[in-house]
């Protein structure tokens, strides 16, 4: 994302918005700073909490990984905290800065260069598990 | 005279245009070093030997028929393993992509070898470029040539210790928040880190979008300037790849940096340097003072906070990115799943490593529901009062000065248990990085173990000419000569 640089060029002709840009502006301005209780909610991480977000990244983990992991995210996400002591600012997201490439459509290499690399496939598909077989629990 | 192998890449490329030595001599020399030291090092996942024989003799045929090959003609360089080269491996030294053959070249990789460079293999790293000491990967550990009880760094340590050890004069690497500059300082060697969107990210795995850069290590600054000059510039393959000029990086290098101001950051005193790491960033600035530059203090509160910015920022993009690592389209299926769902959990839970799961975890905390306001949407906002910080730094100043590294290599295993104390590592290089500027490590002299210390110079956007000129400049004040000694020999 190139409007972290923005404001250190003085350049005109920046085509168009970095993508993200405009996200961040909007998480950053229409929310009110983070609530303590977000701040002492993530210091005390719990193995609860990892096997949720374990679900969300599609990832599993033995009990044992799960509670080294708890305590190493913990730490971890204990010193990140320091970022709620530090004053933040709006982004510049004024159109001016890099001037990027246009993104334009263009010819992709062939399906089957891709293909190739396919774990499974068949003709130009590729093939996965069925959807519900088995005991799965998602 | 020296070997072949010591040659600067710009000497060789000259040399063998000049058609006084052939790129076939060349790249022997390069390989009967590397079959030396690669038992000792093992920086290299995979080393395509007789594909290098046939390129060097295909440069050589060439020149014979009076054409010219480029700059870097009969260069041999290692590219790290996550740079595309067609119908090669690629694994970003990571299970999850065993059995990956590459459908196409990056365009950094394209450009060196329309420059007539010669890849001689694919480079070690941490997983999927997360690490800064190389032993992450899940095949290998590298060890750093100066002292093989130690680590290399990370995550570009494969090519820094190619390097170093005289493999190869010249290495790719990818660099998302030091891991270019970091293994470039702890192995003795210059790395660039070239400003976001100077060099085309097309056929690089990404690891964090916002910060992902391809840059060069090598033995000298002119080198390094050279390499980065051949791989800058547009490409229609990379819509964030900007459509500045590429300058001739040579064209002034040796001008010196006579009334040059370059900012030295307060904050540093903050970051706890070791005692030798403290001297030796003292010696730097009189060096820079002596070659005629200002010194000028500027202030980064938020050097503070770098770290802790970075790791919410990359690690969110990262658990992004890393989504499409799933055994469906490429890489690693698990064969023990039989639906979509487990297939999923499966191949990611068997095929990533520790650290990236660590990361992709992390990172989706940092983007979820209840917490994304207090970690993501935070973490932009303090890196915008970061990059406000360093706007006003390069108002008073034409650089930024810092040390590469809070410490040399430290030793294998040290930090391995410890990943917050891995990422603490990561405080100079992160914020360049973060806002996108040009940075160069440079080697600065040693600490009281003899283990190499760096220099890094941060640029404004697009400033690489500036940079390159100081950091040569700065080199030619330090005159450091590349001799890694392999010591520890005895004990590894």
């Amino acid at each position: 994302m190139s409007f972290s640089l923005l404001s250190l060029l003085g350049e005109e002709g920046r085509g168009g918005e970095g993508f993200g840009a405009g996200e961040v502006r909007r998480a950053v301005a229409s929310h009110p700073p983070p609530a303590l209780n977000f701040y002492f909610k993530a210091m005390a991480l719990t193995q609860d909490d990892v096997r949720k977000i374990a679900t969300l990244a599609r990832l599993r983990f033995s009990p044992e990984e799960e509670a080294k992991l708890t305590g190493q995210l913990a730490k971890i996400v204990g010193y990140i905290d320091q970022l709620q002591a530090f004053g933040g600012a709006e982004p510049d997201i004024s159109p001016r800065g890099v001037r990027e490439m246009p993104d334009e459509v263009q010819e992709c290499l062939p399906r089957e260069r891709f293909l190739a690399n396919a774990p499974e496939s068949m003709d130009a598909f590729l093939l996965v598990p069925e959807v519900k077989a088995g005991g799965g629990d998602a | 005279m020296p070997e072949l192998w010591e040659l600067a890449a710009e000497e060789i490329g000259a040399q063998v245009r000049a058609r006084e030595v052939s790129a076939a001599e060349v790249l022997a020399s390069c390989l009967e070093r590397t079959a030396r030291v690669e038992p000792l090092i093992a920086a290299y996942l995979e080393i395509f030997e007789e594909e290098a024989r046939v390129r060097a003799a295909e440069i050589d045929r060439r020149l014979a028929a009076g054409e010219d090959p480029g700059a870097l003609a009969g260069v041999p360089v290692a590219l790290k393993d996550n740079l595309n080269l067609e119908d090669h491996a690629l694994t970003c030294a990571s299970r999850i992509l065993s059995g990956y053959v590459a459908p196409y070249t990056a365009t950094a990789v394209e450009r060196l070898l329309a420059a007539g460079a010669v890849p001689v293999g694919r480079a070690n790293m941490d997983e999927f470029a997360m690490g800064s000491s190389c032993e992450n990967s899940a095949f290998q550990a590298t060890r750093n040539p100066w002292d093989l009880r130690t680590v290399p760094g990370g995550s570009s340590g494969g090519p820094a210790a190619a390097v170093a050890a005289g493999s190869v004069p010249l290495a790719l690497g990818s660099d998302t928040g030091g891991s270019i500059r970091q293994p470039a300082a702890l192995c003795g060697v210059v790395g660039v880190k070239p400003t976001y969107g100077r060099v085309s990210r097309y056929g690089l795995v990404a690891f964090a979008s916002s910060t992902d850069q391809i840059g060069p290590i090598a033995h000298s600054v002119r080198d390094a300037a050279l390499a980065t000059r051949t791989i800058a510039g547009a490409d229609p393959h990379d819509s964030t790849c900007a459509t500045e000029p590429v300058e001739d990086y040579l064209a002034a290098i040796e001008d010196g940096i006579a009334g040059l101001r370059i900012g030295v950051i307060r904050e540093i005193d903050h970051a706890g340097l070791g005692g030798g790491t403290a001297a030796n960033w003292r010696a730097s600035l009189d060096r820079l003072a002596a070659a005629g530059a200002d010194l000028v203090e500027v202030s980064v509160p938020s050097l503070d906070a770098a770290i802790a910015i970075y790791y919410v920022i990359a690690t969110s993009e990262a658990s992004a990115n890393l989504a499409r690592f799933d055994g469906v389209r490429y890489g690693r299926r698990s064969p023990e799943a039989d639906n979509l769902a487990d297939l999923y959990f499966e191949s990611r839970s068997e095929g990533f490593g520790p650290e990236v799961k660590r990361r992709i975890m992390l990172g989706t905390f940092a983007l979820s529901s209840g917490y994304y306001e207090a970690y993501y949407g935070r973490a932009r906002a303090v890196l915008e009062r970061m990059r406000q910080e360093l706007a006003a730094a390069f108002a008073a100043a034409d650089l930024v000065a810092t040390p590469t590294s809070p410490s040399a290599a430290f030793r294998l295993g040290e930090k391995t248990d410890d990943p917050l104390a891995m990422y603490l590592n990561d405080i100079f290089t992160t914020p360049a990085s973060l806002v996108g500027l040009p940075a160069v490590a440079v080697p600065s002299g040693m600490d009281e173990e003899g283990l190499p210390l760096s220099l890094q110079l941060m640029g404004r956007p697009f400033g690489e000419a500036t940079v390159f000129k100081a950091a040569r400049a700065f080199e030619r004040e330090v005159s450091w000569t590349v001799a890694p000694s392999f010591r520890g020999l005895e004990a590894g």
